[in-house]
């Protein structure tokens, strides 16, 4: 049984948003934000954010954390999220299975991490920091990828189970994640969902991808399709009801196209 | 075959990989790099590494362009997509927030050879990046007209007052202003120019030179009114511009600080 409270159906809160959310009411049930971009000292996002708590449950959504590199932890990062998550009282807090960076530099991108015993155990050792430092645990999502380390000993749900075993963390389960990574590296998708431990899973995130030929570009640009849908409906089938979320960062819809996918998810939950 | 790296290895010939200005293909040359990435019948691992260079290099520029719009505009995509190439030679980011990436781009633009091509470039975008980093600086509540003349009248050589922290004062060519709004201008004298935030709506004006004086020193905090009228020298001048300075919720009250420089 998970630990985290089921918050229903939500949207990632973009700043074409603001004014629409601000005005209200709306028919989802809660926001994600990306914690990077509401790490300033004020103005309007600060604002929008608050006022958005006040009316709703939110998480923090990380892409910075780079909980796989090899470059120490950044102090300063952890504790302007902590900062964050004292203002907001987020349900709960998110980052990616990635790395983002190394030897100082940071690449703005999910990198992949080769799925070994020793990435395993500097992810494991990195995720109690992390959550020692916050106070609260963390979830962990799986990333697109679009190439596989010939030095990687487990598969990908193997390495996201083992971490969020060892670590004590949640899962954040992006379906569309592992329908883009199952066609880059010709997996079964369904294979990789019946392997995650479904106590741990405490989201779900959907969105669009675009079909680049060779492979398949996890972009946010459009609406979930039917693939995806599909298998959100198995996923949900084994995990039972966790929040799903709906991420739109490219090309960007107007509201009432971005809520109907909020509301086409919680359609499919209740089929399922 | 060599072997597989340790993690640490792996990430630093990745990192050097996509990142490499000339290409992932001219970056490997003809290293045999399936002992680091499975190639597959549809793609091998230069053409996948080439997935994560592009990415890291147009989301930098979009980032770029996004917070640079009118530098964008002046020079046009080609010359703006080389100037980022070159920009993030000399600065790869470093910062874990994507806010931070241009913070060196208004400096580096002034080395640049654009620069002799689109004159006065770099104070366009030292204009462009006093807007980005106004737009989420700290909130401070404003003086009113009520609170200042109320103050101002009880106390004028206690009651003193601050730039807001949301404010930036800047020396720039005087062409920048019409180049900001796409109008085409000679290069001009060097001017001041205020940069703020009223509320949420980022705004910016040219200063008069009694105006820039009480300015630069508001942003060191704590200037009495007493003070602004020595700078000023004449009332009405200077009622006029606290009148100006409270419609534009430029300037908080604060403590008086010790001047002994005056």
């Amino acid at each position: 049984m998970n630990s985290v409270p089921d918050l229903g159906h939500g949207v990632g809160l973009r700043r074409e948003h603001f004014g629409r959310v601000l005005e209200g009411p709306t028919r989802v049930d809660w926001f994600e934000v990306i914690s990077e971009n509401f790490m300033g000292k004020g103005g309007r996002p600060l604002h929008v954010l608050e006022r958005v708590r006040r009316d709703y449950p939110v998480a923090l959504h990380g892409v910075s954390l780079s909980i796989g590199s090899t470059d120490p932890l950044d102090r300063d990062y952890l504790d302007r999220l902590r900062e964050l998550a004292d203002r907001v009282e987020p349900a709960w807090v998110s980052d990616h299975l990635c790395w983002t960076g190394v030897g100082g530099h940071n690449a703005h991108d999910l990198l992949p991490l080769p799925y070994t015993e020793e990435a395993l155990e500097h992810v494991v050792a990195r995720v109690e920091a992390v959550q020692e430092h916050l106070g609260r645990r963390i979830a962990l999502e799986n990333v697109s990828t679009y190439l596989h380390f010939a030095g990687s000993t487990l598969p990908e749900w193997e390495f996201l189970a083992e971490v969020a075993h060892r670590a004590d963390c949640g899962i954040l389960l992006d379906v569309n994640n592992v329908y883009v990574s199952a066609v880059n590296h010709g997996f079964d998708p369904e294979k990789y969902l019946a392997a995650v431990p479904a106590d741990r899973v405490w989201q779900v995130h959907l969105a669009g991808h675009t079909d680049c030929g060779s492979h398949l570009l996890d972009t946010h640009s459009r609406r979930v399709c039917d693939e995806v849908w599909g298998l959100y409906r198995f996923a949900t089938r084994r995990i039972g009801a966790v929040a799903s979320l709906i991420e739109w960062d490219e090309e960007i819809p107007d509201w009432d196209t971005l809520e109907a996918e909020s509301l086409r998810a919680r359609a499919v939950r209740q089929e399922a | 075959m060599q072997r597989f790296p340790d993690l640490r290895g792996v990430q630093s010939l990745f990192w050097r990989l996509v990142a490499a200005p000339e290409g992932v293909a001219a970056a490997v040359g003809s290293e045999d790099l399936s002992y680091l990435i499975r190639p597959d019948a549809r793609l091998g691992a230069v053409e996948r590494l080439d997935i994560y260079a592009d990415m890291y290099f147009y989301r930098l520029r979009d980032c770029l362009a996004e917070d640079f719009p009118k530098l964008a505009a002046r020079v046009g995509a080609a010359h703006f997509h080389n100037l980022v190439t070159d920009y993030l030679l000399a600065h790869p980011p470093r910062h874990f927030s994507l806010r931070e990436l241009g913070r060196a781009l208004p400096d580096f633009t002034g080395s640049h050879a654009l620069e002799r091509s689109f004159p006065a470039l770099a104070d366009l975008a030292r204009l462009e990046w006093a807007r980005v980093e106004v737009f989420d600086d700290a909130d401070a509540a404003p003086l009113c007209w009520q609170r200042l003349l109320e103050g101002g009248a009880a106390a004028p050589e206690s009651f003193a007052a601050t730039l807001i922290p949301s404010a930036r004062l800047l020396r720039l060519d005087a062409s920048v202003l019409a180049l900001w709004r796409g109008d085409p201008a000679e290069p001009g004298e060097r001017i001041g120019v205020r940069v703020w935030r009223k509320g949420f709506a980022v705004h910016h004006r040219s200063l008069a030179t009694d105006e820039e004086r009480c300015l630069r020193e508001l942003a060191a905090g704590g200037v009495t009114l007493a003070r602004l009228g020595e700078l000023v020298g004449n009332a009405p001048r200077l009622a006029a511009l606290l009148d100006l300075w409270a419609r534009d919720g430029l300037i908080a009250e604060s403590e008086a600080r010790d001047t002994p420089d005056r």
